[in-house]
């Protein structure tokens, strides 16, 4: 489809939402209460015993120190204002709890560049909530290029500027995406690795056979290597793009050039780390919580049951994809998450695979697939060793969100193609999109600060006011400027949406 | 050639021939028959209540107060103490009450209902002399009543989509529906007043469907309030047949003339349905003061809320969403074994979404849509109205069970032939489409079984072994050979009906005849 906006006018738009959706990310950051976050207060510490200088110990060695402990117990109680500096904090609280922090099971680039970013702020002398602060806006800065990504990545995959904008709105309707974006956690330099990698993907996929594309994307994936064992799933996707994409172009030979070239760079930047591993621990990636984790086999004449681990599965892993908040306490109705999650696979596996362009579905639907083939695997490997099924966590798929979206509008795209039934498709899905995200803040802002119940009181919005760490002036703003902006967003894309007399013309004459 | 020969040729497709519905009606008995086999005794919801209602009815003639009726002590024992015993050391209905005489304390709540399928049910426990028979097999006697009761349904569905669509292909399709929805069929093969709702409300909707499309004689309108009356003295689930039929009646397409006709027509169906069935209604009104007390009314104590503390709008819909779509498709066995969930949440949102979106499109079918809904909506609006004035006496939810839906089925399954047929517009998808009902539809009825004899008999594990095929060979009351016996009719019938179905729906038009005297395409 030809743009009939100026693509200028577009940039804007995809320019709005992406400011949108990064406010979106701040009023998370801003709204959850310390540490409520999936294991947030972990990550945190990680990042502090790397800005203190004290290194970065064996998996299972590490443990939360006294201080973290304190904020955790104190955050409840004391007002921000009243809050001591990290450094009298951590004079009254010294030394370790017994309690391990398993986060030196992963490689430590993440926690070193939270480091490198509290040293600057110097943050022993700052409050000691600024500096979660502090990191959770940086994650937030991470992971704000998304909007911008997947519609570069749909725009490329189904040459529709209209379909790319909408896709990027739709990013509003995963509010637990925004919730765990907005916390401190190496995975949201996973979400944006994925996500770079899946828009690379698409132009290696449609034609963008420069070197230098082939070379950025070893880099992505080394750097993403170097942050967390997640990364590794992204390779084989990786290899394969690069290996199939420009069949008619390039000969055999050399593609597997490019494969190669693409591992190198991989591996030349992010091997080492998985190389130690397996000299030092004989293990690509020791458990942080093996000791803490018994196994507890089950007793004779009971086994694993494939329909209640399936269960948890599916009614686990869609709830937690979508929201389920505060350390995945706080669920959103199963009514809005089974529909949501019925309406995108039935998409995705009734219209995404269409002749013409099989392969590219089929590689994009290879990302999440790997990530959920691997949660699956361990999931049922851990219930045999604990009776217990663990890791149901949607957010494990959060790396394969762009690839998901770009898949998923590749399949509407076969499904609505009447201009007519393209706008109001286009402007459902906006809209619908940024419903959801208000809903999944209100869900959550209901959780910490009105009892759960429906409604919103003075007194909850007292209480959250007065909680949170940016301030009254810090809250009012982001709320103005995320009101604003999301405003602009949607009443951009409900215009870019409407059927051009062009495109009438064009079905008329069909 | 002329297109009347043509029309005349076109009624040899096979979705027309009389064969195929045949195939599908004696599949739809087995696959009952199967059920009623596989399901252990007093396995199904109330089932025993049932049983005992029917025996109290037909042995002292007496239908006490709504609450005030107790199980029979010999009915008492045999689900107490004989259950687990091997099909062949059970006693006799007269030993057991012989044995056993008098009242137990359990309440039977099944005096809240009108009596008349339990008298129906007494007629044949006479006729089959029960008292010298083993229980189990009196429980299967009346098991399998119920399925000679709702063995008509296929002949009702593909009756209602044929005369609102004319299009066999479509009519076949939609009584292939039936096989997608396993619970209705251990429903209807246990003993149960749901089984002669779901004949009674297919063969209104047939009428009301027959009467939306012309068939508006007298005789059409005394049918339809016949068929209502009877409903309404059978089982409370039928009172939302009762808009159905006025809504229907007043916006039907007129054939013969103006609105007073139509208005006249639906106050005299009413009125002979008040006169069989609706007086029943009216009584309990005058004795109770309510319209219909609830039987269990003591057993489920009244609980008082917490200061400040009420029902919760979000507890409530979470655990109706969770509990009655689930129980509409498969969760057989007292609601104790589910299907995936991965199955019944796509189901229910594919079939609700499709049906919303595109059911009520404006055109010819609008105005049948709109009637067709009534029923199904009203038994929601019910069903949710009834949940929460117990949630908030009691405190806590009960009965988020889809099966009160099934008094609606045959209009639910014309109302997916509708939707679908619109929303599915390309040949190429439309034959596609036809071969997942065809094919789909006996693979669930298949699953659902599966869930069952797991669930019964292999503690809901992946397996199929030697002491839960023990067990289910010697606690039914047809023993080894009868269960081998049955699968193997069942799958030759599934097979069979796979293979006519599939044909009949994917047969191309054939190309010598005109355009109009080709039958529609699926």
């Amino acid at each position: 489809m030809a743009t009939d906006r100026s693509p200028r006018s577009e940039r804007l738009t995809i320019a709005v939402i992406t400011a949108s959706f990064a406010l979106l990310l701040a009023l998370w950051a801003a709204l959850t209460p310390m540490f409520q976050a999936p294991d947030e207060s972990t990550h945190y510490n990680s990042v502090v015993r790397l800005a203190l200088g004290e290194g970065w110990p064996a998996p299972g060695d590490a443990r939360v120190t006294q201080v973290v402990r304190a904020m955790e117990q104190t955050a409840p109680s004391v007002a921000p204002a009243d809050r001591p500096t990290f450094s009298e904090l951590q004079d009254q609280h010294p030394g370790l709890t017994k309690t391990v922090d398993q986060m030196t099971q992963h490689p430590p680039t993440y926690y070193a560049v939270g480091a490198v970013l509290l040293k600057v702020i110097h943050f022993g002398d700052l409050r000691w909530d600024i500096s979660v602060i502090a990191l959770r806006l940086m994650d937030c800065l991470l992971v704000a290029p998304l909007p911008l990504l997947i519609w570069a990545t749909v725009r490329r995959l189904t040459k529709s500027p209209k379909m790319a904008l909408v896709s990027a709105m739709a990013l509003f309707a995963v509010p637990e995406l925004a919730s765990i974006g907005s916390s401190i956690t190496n995975d949201s330099v996973l979400i944006l690795a994925g996500a770079v990698v899946a828009w690379l993907g698409s132009r290696i996929l449609t034609g963008d056979l420069r070197w230098r594309t082939v070379v950025w994307l070893g880099v992505v994936l080394g750097a993403a290597a170097l942050v967390k064992g997640t990364a590794l799933p992204l390779i084989p996707f990786a290899a394969l793009v690069v290996l199939l994409g420009g069949r008619t172009e390039l000969t055999w030979g050399r593609r597997l050039l490019r494969v190669v070239v693409t591992g190198g760079v991989t591996a030349l930047i992010g091997a080492w780390w998985w190389l130690r591993n397996l000299l030092v621990y004989h293990s690509l990636q020791p458990s942080g919580l093996d000791a803490v984790r018994p196994g507890s086999p089950f007793p004779e004449g009971q086994t694993r049951n494939f329909g209640a681990f399936f269960n948890i599965l599916w009614n686990g892993l869609s709830g937690t994809f979508w929201g389920q908040f505060g350390k995945a306490r706080y669920p959103m109705t199963p009514i809005l998450v089974d529909i949501l999650t019925v309406l995108v696979l039935f998409g995705i596996v009734a219209y995404g695979f269409r002749r013409r362009t099989w392969l590219t579905s089929t590689l994009l639907a290879l990302m999440p697939g790997i990530y959920l083939v691997s949660l699956v695997a361990k999931s049922w490997g851990t219930y045999g060793h604990t009776q217990g099924i663990y890791g149901v966590q949607g957010r494990y798929l959060f790396p394969a969100i762009v690839a998901g979206i770009a898949l998923s509008a590749i399949a509407w795209r076969t499904l609505v193609t009447e201009p007519r039934s393209l706008q109001r498709f286009g402007r459902i899905v906006s809209v619908g999109s940024v419903a959801i995200g208000l809903y999944g803040l209100s869900v959550a802002y209901r959780a910490f600060y009105q009892q759960t119940n429906l409604g919103v009181t003075p007194t909850g919005l007292k209480h959250l006011f007065y909680v949170t760490p940016v301030g009254r002036v810090g809250l009012a703003a982001i709320l103005v400027l995320l009101f604003v902006a999301g405003v602009l967003a949607l009443v951009r894309v409900w215009r870019t949406c409407a059927v051009t007399p062009r495109a009438r013309a064009a079905a008329a004459a069909a | 050639m002329s297109a009347r020969r043509g029309a005349a040729r076109a009624g040899g497709t096979l979705a027309e021939r009389r064969s195929t519905l045949a195939v599908i009606t004696v599949c739809w008995g087995l696959v009952l028959v199967l059920w009623a086999v596989l399901t252990p005794m007093y396995g199904a919801p109330d089932e025993p209540a049932h049983v005992d209602s029917a025996i109290r009815l037909q042995g002292e003639h007496t239908w006490p107060a709504p609450g005030s009726a107790h199980y029979l002590s010999g009915v008492r024992h045999s689900i107490n103490d004989e259950i687990a015993l091997p099909a062949a050391d059970r006693s006799t209905f007269g030993e057991l009450l012989t044995a056993n005489p008098g009242y137990s304390k359990v309440v039977d709540q099944m005096t809240q209902h009108p009596p008349l399928y339990y008298a129906v049910a007494g007629l044949v426990l006479k006729a089959i002399h029960f008292e010298s028979l083993r229980w189990d097999l009196v429980v299967t006697a009346l098991r399998l009543f119920d399925v000679l009761l709702v063995l008509p349904l296929p002949l009702l569905v593909w009756a209602t989509v044929r005369r609102l669509t004319r299009s066999p292909k479509l009519a076949v399709l939609g009584a292939m529906g039936l096989f997608a929805v396993p619970q209705l069929q251990q429903i209807a093969a246990s003993v149960t007043n749901d089984a002669p709702m779901m004949l009674l409300g297919g063969g209104l909707t047939w009428l009301v469907a027959r009467y939306l499309t012309g068939a508006q004689r007298w005789r059409d309108v005394v049918a339809i309030g016949v068929v209502l009356g009877v409903m309404l003295l059978t089982k409370g689930t039928g009172l939302p047949a009762v808009p159905f039929v006025a809504v229907g009646m007043l916006i039907a397409a007129p054939i013969v003339d103006r609105w007073g006709r139509r208005i006249l027509h639906a106050f005299v169906a009413l009125a002979v349905a008040l006169v069989l069935g609706g007086w029943w209604w009216l009584r309990n009104l005058y004795l109770y003061h309510d319209f219909q007390p609830s039987g269990l009314a003591d057993v489920h104590p009244t609980a008082v809320w917490p200061p400040g503390k009420g029902p919760d709008p979000g507890v409530f819909l979470t655990n109706v969403w969770n509990g009655v779509p689930a129980s509409f498709w498969g969760k057989f066995g007292l609601l104790r074994y589910p299907m995936l969930n991965v199955v019944t949440d796509t189901l229910t949102v594919l079939a609700v979404g499709i049906v919303i979106a595109f059911a009520f499109r404006r055109g010819v079918n609008r105005r049948t849509a709109l009637a067709l809904a009534v029923m199904p909506t009203v038994t929601l609006a019910l069903l949710l109205f009834n949940i929460w004035r117990i949630f908030d006496r009691t405190a806590r939810i009960y009965g988020t069970q889809g099966r009160y839906f099934y008094v609606a089925i045959v209009a639910l399954l014309a109302l997916s032939v509708i939707a679908w047929s619109a929303a599915v517009t390309s040949e190429r998808m439309r034959r596609l489409a036809a071969r997942v009902v065809t094919i789909g539809a006996p693979a669930l009825t298949l699953y659902g079984l599966s869930v069952e004899y797991r669930g019964a008999f292999e503690k809901s594990y992946l397996a199929v072994d030697y002491d839960g095929l023990y067990t289910w060979a010697y606690s039914t009351p047809v023993g080894p050979e009868g269960i081998v016996l049955v699968l193997a009719l069942v799958a030759v019938a599934l097979v069979l009906t796979i293979i006519r179905t599939t044909r009949a729906a994917l047969e191309r038009p054939r190309p010598d005849l005109p355009r109009e005297a080709r039958p529609a395409v699926v």
